[in-house]
């Protein structure tokens, strides 16, 4: 059996498909036009491991998108889906941070549940568009913030902890002659501390898992691994845990109406383009 | 220009409503500010203070610019206020309740006339204001400056809770009576030059027996049904039912009003009729003001199986038994409003909490979470509403101390729409719900 999970970030689009493992991912951007188009996403990857979608048992969706996604058998939030896909990565997960496009959360799992969570507000600090406005600002490519910052030798304060007052702060820097390796580790800093204090209402305890767009940037991870006080674990892909944790739990009851006896509940799936107003 | 300036049409952002007292509510509110403009009375506008009976007793309508703050909100038509208020350069983290008056009294000095957009007819000039220490620090200053655009005097007494630690000891006790009872004189001899009268004792001290008895029916209904399974009488309901308590107390209608609550919910507790056919979470309201301009995100939780069972806010305090030595009217109410709040006080000190007794309780979600079968607790973070934000996590260290119950946070302002964002609410109540499942399930 084939099971799909189908992430819609507020940035990215993720969507896998596994059977005992993950057989085939797509990421891709998601934008006004890709969220109506999702059924797009789920086509790549079925045109990878060539499955129709009719072998797919179960469809899961999350992320901000899920409501919209006409495919999906059922829709999910991103906080237990999240938990689960890192619980199924690293069993021994105590707290998982994720930091996305345009929100951060912390989760605290106990036994692979969820027994607590805290998400920032609306104010984009400490999400990953902080860190692409500031590369903007800076004329940097997002990729290589933080291998830039590692070749920091006097990390800069960068004291605001708004995205707006930080790009103005960022451009006062420049002009005083602060190099841009010492500027991404002062803001290193500053979006790891946010999200450290937002997390901590949880008491983080080990182990830590890190996941998300924003943790593949190392100096977050290191001035992450700064404030926490211990290092992070970080999965192999950080972007795809909420889409696993969908397939799984989607397998999950699977598995349990058919250990039952009982007829598995799926939508009315359509892998069509969403539409938001029907 | 400003004044122009219309809100549009907005759809219905109002809970459905469960009870039919709680349906009888927005007919007092609508009446409350009409006859302040069509009754030849004299008006003042007044803070939440504990002593509306005294304007009762001297033939003044009062007008509460709080609740006529939440009442903008609830139609969303804040905004206009809110813009001219901070047009005039107040921050945006100025109270809300408070932006909403101010702008609705800079836009009446701006043209002289009350301002066509208000709802229900608008607040009614005064002749003079009332406020008091009680509960924030914004409100001295929110009252002056309503004075300085209105040209209106104003009249503002203290009113401090002692801590809660000495509440209970017979000196400070007797030391902080004294102290509101002058207090309390201090009003009465102001509305007695403003009025050009003088106070009827009697009078007085009927509206006064009279509020008693409010005050104790409230609690009674209040309570009976937070603790009862299933539950008659959710949190937008008594979100709406603490009013005639907060702001008509001593009338005759308010004490109607809270007989027919408390039989209302009696019939309903007696014959095992719930609001939902099935609970499968029962939650508290924990703290933090409710989201005015959306309360029919109520229904989006109930709508999943979800109930808020109890508010833990706008809540009556357990009333004091008045000794019959105390006949003196101004006595009687100050005697009550410091036993009221010493006995939430002494529940906090039982805890090991150093609250004090200002109404505003740090150990508040602790008091209800055992006896009304809580599986979670909400709180709101108010963006522009210190006093009722500032304790929060602590007292969420609390629950996971003592009743490891799940807390969630949610995050906007009672009144100020700018502050709300709806997808992140929707999506925080969905994941809270399938926590509380998964607990559910693992049997905790």
């Amino acid at each position: 059996m084939y099971f799909a999970g189908v992430d819609i970030g507020s940035t990215m689009t993720k969507v896998v498909i596994m059977d005992e493992e993950v057989i085939a991912s797509v990421i891709g951007p998601t934008g006004a036009e890709h969220r109506r188009l999702a059924n797009r996403v789920m086509e790549e990857v079925l045109r990878q491991v060539n499955l129709p979608f009719d072998e797919i048992s179960y469809v899961v969706a999350t992320g901000y998108g899920r409501i919209n996604v006409p495919f999906a058998d059922r829709q999910i939030t991103e906080i237990t889906c999240h938990a689960r896909g890192v619980y199924s990565l690293f069993p021994t997960v105590r707290t998982a941070i994720d930091i996305g496009g345009q929100d951060a959360k912390g989760i605290k799992i106990s036994n692979g549940k969820v027994v607590g969570f805290v998400m920032n507000d609306k104010c984009a600090a400490g999400t990953g568009r902080f860190l692409e406005v500031i590369a903007d600002a800076l004329g940097v490519r997002l990729e290589e913030m933080g291998e830039l910052s590692m070749n920091s030798r006097n990390r800069a304060k960068i004291s605001s902890t708004c995205t707006i007052f930080a790009e103005q702060e960022v451009v006062s820097r420049i002009s005083e002659g602060v190099s841009i390796e010492d500027i991404l580790a002062g803001l290193h800093e500053a979006i790891a501390s946010r999200v450290y204090r937002m997390a901590e209402r949880l008491k983080i305890e080990p182990d830590v898992v890190l996941t998300g767009g924003v943790a593949k940037n190392i100096g977050v991870v290191k001035a992450m691994e700064e404030q926490i006080g211990f290092p992070l674990l970080i999965p192999q892909e950080p972007l795809l845990t909420g889409a696993i944790g969908a397939a799984l739990l989607g397998k999950e009851l699977t598995l349990k109406a058919v250990e039952g006896g009982k007829p598995v509940e799926r939508g009315t799936r359509r892998l069509e383009e969403a539409t938001f107003f029907e | 220009m400003e004044q122009e300036k219309r809100p549009e049409e907005v759809k219905k952002t109002s809970a459905r409503k469960w009870t039919e007292s709680a349906k009888k509510v927005r007919g007092l509110v609508a009446n409350m500010y009409l006859r302040a403009i069509t009754e030849d009375k004299p008006v003042a506008w007044v803070m939440f203070t504990l002593c509306n009976e005294l304007f009762v007793a001297m033939d003044v309508l009062p007008v509460y610019p709080e609740n006529y703050a939440g009442l903008c909100a609830t139609k969303r038509v804040g905004d206009p206020f809110i813009d001219r208020a901070e047009a005039d350069g107040y921050s945006n983290v100025t109270c809300s309740y408070a932006r909403i008056g101010l702008g609705y009294s800079a836009l009446w000095r701006d043209t002289g006339e009350i301002p066509p957009f208000a709802p229900d007819g608008g607040m009614a000039r005064p002749i003079m204001l009332v406020g008091s220490s009680l509960v924030c620090d914004t409100r001295y200053k929110w009252f002056q400056a309503f004075s300085r655009y209105l040209d209106v005097p104003y009249y503002a007494f203290d009113m401090p809770g002692p801590p809660a630690v000495t509440a209970h000891r017979p000196d400070v006790r007797e030391q902080y009576m004294k102290y509101n009872l002058t207090q309390l004189h201090g009003l009465v001899s102001f509305m007695e030059e403003r009025l050009g009268k003088k106070m009827d004792w009697d009078k007085l001290d009927e509206i006064v027996r009279r509020a008693e008895k409010s005050y104790r029916l409230w609690y009674d209904a209040y309570m009976m049904a937070g603790r009862a399974v299933p539950c008659p009488f959710p949190a937008e309901d008594s979100f709406r039912c603490f009013v005639p308590a907060f702001f008509m107390i001593g009338e005759q209608e308010a004490l109607d009003f809270y007989q027919g609550l408390y039989d209302e919910i009696k019939y309903k507790v007696d014959n095992k009729i719930g609001s939902l056919p099935e609970e499968r979470y029962r939650l508290l309201w924990g703290g933090g003001l409710p989201p005015w301009h959306t309360m029919g995100i109520f229904n989006y939780v109930e709508d999943r199986g979800a109930l808020f069972v109890f508010q833990s806010v706008y809540l009556p305090l357990n009333p004091a038994d008045i000794p019959d030595r105390i006949t003196n009217p101004l006595e009687r109410l100050v005697y009550s409003r410091y036993e009221m709040g010493i006995r939430r006080a002494e529940h906090d000190r039982k805890l090991g909490l150093f609250g004090a007794c200002n109404f505003v309780g740090l150990g508040n979600p602790l008091l209800f979470v055992d006896e009304f079968k809580v599986d979670g607790v909400v709180m709101h973070w108010l963006r522009s509403c210190r006093g009722a934000t500032i304790g929060q996590i602590y007292q969420k260290r609390l629950l996971a101390e003592r009743s490891n119950l799940p807390v969630l946070f949610v995050e906007s302002d009672m009144c100020d729409i700018r502050d709300y964002f709806e997808a992140d609410w929707k999506m925080k109540f969905d994941a809270f719900l399938e926590t509380l499942e998964t607990r559910k399930r693992a049997g905790a």
